[in-house]
């Protein structure tokens, strides 16, 4: 049965979690850029450049503002945004964007930390950091109030994503080769054969989160960039944090 | 009627739909600090507003109490935008949800009263507009009293004004005095040290006198863009008849509307400058027009949030009270962290109660820093505190900077 449904998750699934994800960015995109019949807003301009850059890397990389008012929550997301981060790079070696080669010069130790151990410790621990996001989200109070049901189902797709990632390097697998063809282009390269169901849920559960991706909060993802990027224009055009 | 939130720019759907609810802004946000209600939660806010807009054009019976509720009772003090991590821009977002609110008739009744009484009478107490410098004459007699009582020394420097050197035909700079001030006799002494400080100073300058409208704040908050901008036309109209070059207000709401939306949203061009009695003043220190002077009476400063957080002017009051003889203590919220004295928004009308819960949370830091004298530079803010010190039973004094300026000169009597 399940490599009925992972010949369903990397066959026909990855062609509508595609379309979807397209689709549903370009009917944002075409949302965002409506001008309404509010008051004439305007463009930024390039002399915002440094402004802009300034305060993507105080909020947006460092979360600044997050550890300035909720230095728990900062200790549980800021690492586990940068580990996020870690993690897709460490997949891009899967679909043939880099290869271990470029970490010979490091030894064969290292070159396994860092395809092995690491891989598995940043896994590991992401699910940890969630499962601490979730229960900061569930004991402080205000937070809670403030939470709704997408919150919740956002939090526990990442988790069903995170342990079923982990789990493909735990459970036991077979030192075959794997390669799965996910779209024209688009071929995942694994040296050892895992856990297919393991492998299925990761994937599906992975593109069930990219097709949500414009349809809920985790388009701020795309958003959040954009956003600065007018903020700041006005803040430093304008001053101040309201303007328009 | 419906309520038509599809007119929405599309960046605002944008902010809205950024909003990952991390909580950040209900942290020090004031409303919901003081009543613990979700719906005063700005990211709440942000989700109510997308659902209304989800839900295409809207039936009246949609926007349920609790919708309105979300939307009227906030400060609009922007303390939400300076903590969320994204930096959304949640004003200019109620304002436009307001405006879709107030053309379909949903407003709350007293700020549906007010709006009318202000486009009626053009001020915000639905006074005859000609009284506008009544207070000139009350402050003048008070002012002679209390120098026949305490002495010539409370006030060294302090002379006799007359109508024609407060209000001319033509002047370089005009003082725009508000209707707070105007109006409010417990508040005529804001205006008073403001053209005492001006005359002391050898600035030649008029008030519009019955010229003077309502700079339109109220109805901008209210959601009525249409009134907004018959008075913005109207004082922009007087002011350059006048051959004004710059408006100095003490009025911090004023002041932000002037510079700020006067050209955005009634898109009127200001061919004159706009400065806050506070950048004025520090300006008139460092030409030497004013002399500094020492002393130690210790002073805490209120940021009102509409020239702080969003018009980024901290800087100079704080050099004004330093020049004027004053020490500076500052509360444990100030500049951008600064909390709302509650008066914004026109949450005072629409919820009194909370409002005046939030001004007692400010007062309380406030009498934390064992300081004198509470000080701010917006009348609103400055009524509001007060409110807050008498029932709190404080020694504390609240007055505008404009004043505690006036009283170090020995402008105004020292009582």
């Amino acid at each position: 049965m399940w490599d009925l449904i992972l010949l369903f998750s990397t066959s026909v699934l990855p062609k509508f979690t595609l379309t979807v994800l397209i689709v549903g960015l370009a009917l944002k995109m075409r949302g965002w850029m409506r001008p309404g019949m509010w008051f004439k807003l305007e463009n930024p301009s390039l002399q915002v450049a440094p402004e802009f850059i300034k305060s993507v890397i105080r909020n947006l990389i460092l979360f600044e503002r997050i550890y300035k008012h909720q230095p728990v929550l900062w200790l549980l997301t800021f690492p586990f945004h940068i580990m996020t981060g870690m993690v897709i790079f460490g997949h891009l070696r899967g679909f043939g964007v880099w290869s271990k080669d470029i970490l010979k010069p490091l030894g064969a130790e290292l070159t396994y930390f860092f395809i092995k151990t690491l891989p598995l410790a940043l896994g590991v621990l992401m699910v940890v950091l969630l499962i601490g996001i979730l229960v900061y989200r569930l004991s402080y109070k205000p937070l809670r109030t403030l939470s709704s049901g997408e919150d919740y189902t956002v939090i526990l797709l990442v988790l069903t994503i995170l342990s079923s990632g982990v789990a493909m390097r735990l459970l036991p697998y077979t030192h075959e080769p794997f390669k799965v063809n996910f779209l024209p282009g688009v071929t995942l390269y694994i040296e050892e054969t895992p856990n297919i169901a393991a492998f299925t849920i990761h994937v599906i559960s992975s593109q069930i989160l990219i097709m949500l991706l414009p349809f809920g909060k985790l388009v701020h993802i795309v958003s959040s960039l954009i956003n600065i990027l007018y903020s700041t224009s006005e803040r430093s055009k304008h001053g101040g944090v309201i303007s328009l | 009627m419906k309520v038509d939130l599809q007119n929405l720019p599309g960046l605002y759907l944008l902010s809205l739909e950024t909003c990952v609810s991390c909580g950040n802004c209900l942290v020090e946000c004031p409303t919901y600090k003081a009543s613990n209600e979700r719906i005063h939660i700005p990211g709440a806010r942000m989700k109510g507003i997308m659902q209304a807009y989800r839900k295409a054009r809207l039936a009246p019976e949609f926007v349920n109490e609790s919708f309105g509720r979300m939307i009227w009772e906030c400060t609009l003090c922007g303390y939400c935008q300076e903590a969320c991590p994204f930096d959304i821009r949640t004003n200019p977002i109620y304002l436009a949800v307001r405006s879709a609110l107030y053309k379909a008739c949903l407003v709350p009744e007293q700020t549906l009263k007010l709006a009318k009484i202000l486009k009626e009478s053009h001020n915000i107490l639905g006074k005859p507009n000609d009284k506008r410098i009544a207070w000139f004459e009350f402050r003048s007699r008070k002012n002679s009293r209390l120098i026949k009582k305490l002495g010539v020394d409370s006030a060294p420097n302090y002379c006799e004004l007359r109508i024609e050197d407060i209000v001319r035909e033509k002047a370089e700079t005009i003082y725009f005095v508000g209707c707070n001030s105007s109006f409010f006799m417990g508040l005529s002494g804001i205006p008073d040290a403001m053209v005492r400080i001006l005359h002391h100073a050898g600035i030649e300058f008029t008030l519009l006198a019955e010229d003077e409208w309502c700079c339109g704040y109220p109805l901008l908050l209210s959601g009525d863009l249409e009134g907004f901008r018959e008075a913005a036309k109207h004082n922009i109209e007087v002011i350059r008849r006048r051959g004004a070059k710059r408006v100095v207000f003490t009025c911090a709401g004023c002041y932000k509307v002037f510079k700020y939306y006067y050209a955005r949203i009634a898109d009127l061009n200001l061919d004159f400058d706009v400065l806050h009695s506070t950048q004025l003043i520090s300006q008139l220190y460092r030409e030497g027009k004013l002399k500094k002077i020492n002393g130690a009476t210790k002073v805490t400063y209120h940021d009102p949030c509409d020239i702080g957080r969003h018009g980024n002017i901290y800087e100079e009051p704080r050099a004004v009270i330093k020049m004027s003889g004053y020490s500076l203590v500052e509360m444990d919220k100030h500049c951008e962290e600064s909390a709302c004295c509650g008066g914004g928004g026109l949450l005072k009308s629409t919820s009194p109660e909370l409002s005046s819960e939030i001004a007692s949370e400010r007062v309380a830091q406030a009498i934390k820093t064992k300081a004198e004298i509470l000080s701010s530079g917006c009348p609103s803010c400055i009524i509001t505190l007060k409110e807050a010190v008498q029932s709190s039973n404080s020694k504390l004094k609240v007055l505008d900077i404009v004043e505690i300026v006036a009283l170090s000169h020995g402008l105004i009597p020292r009582q």
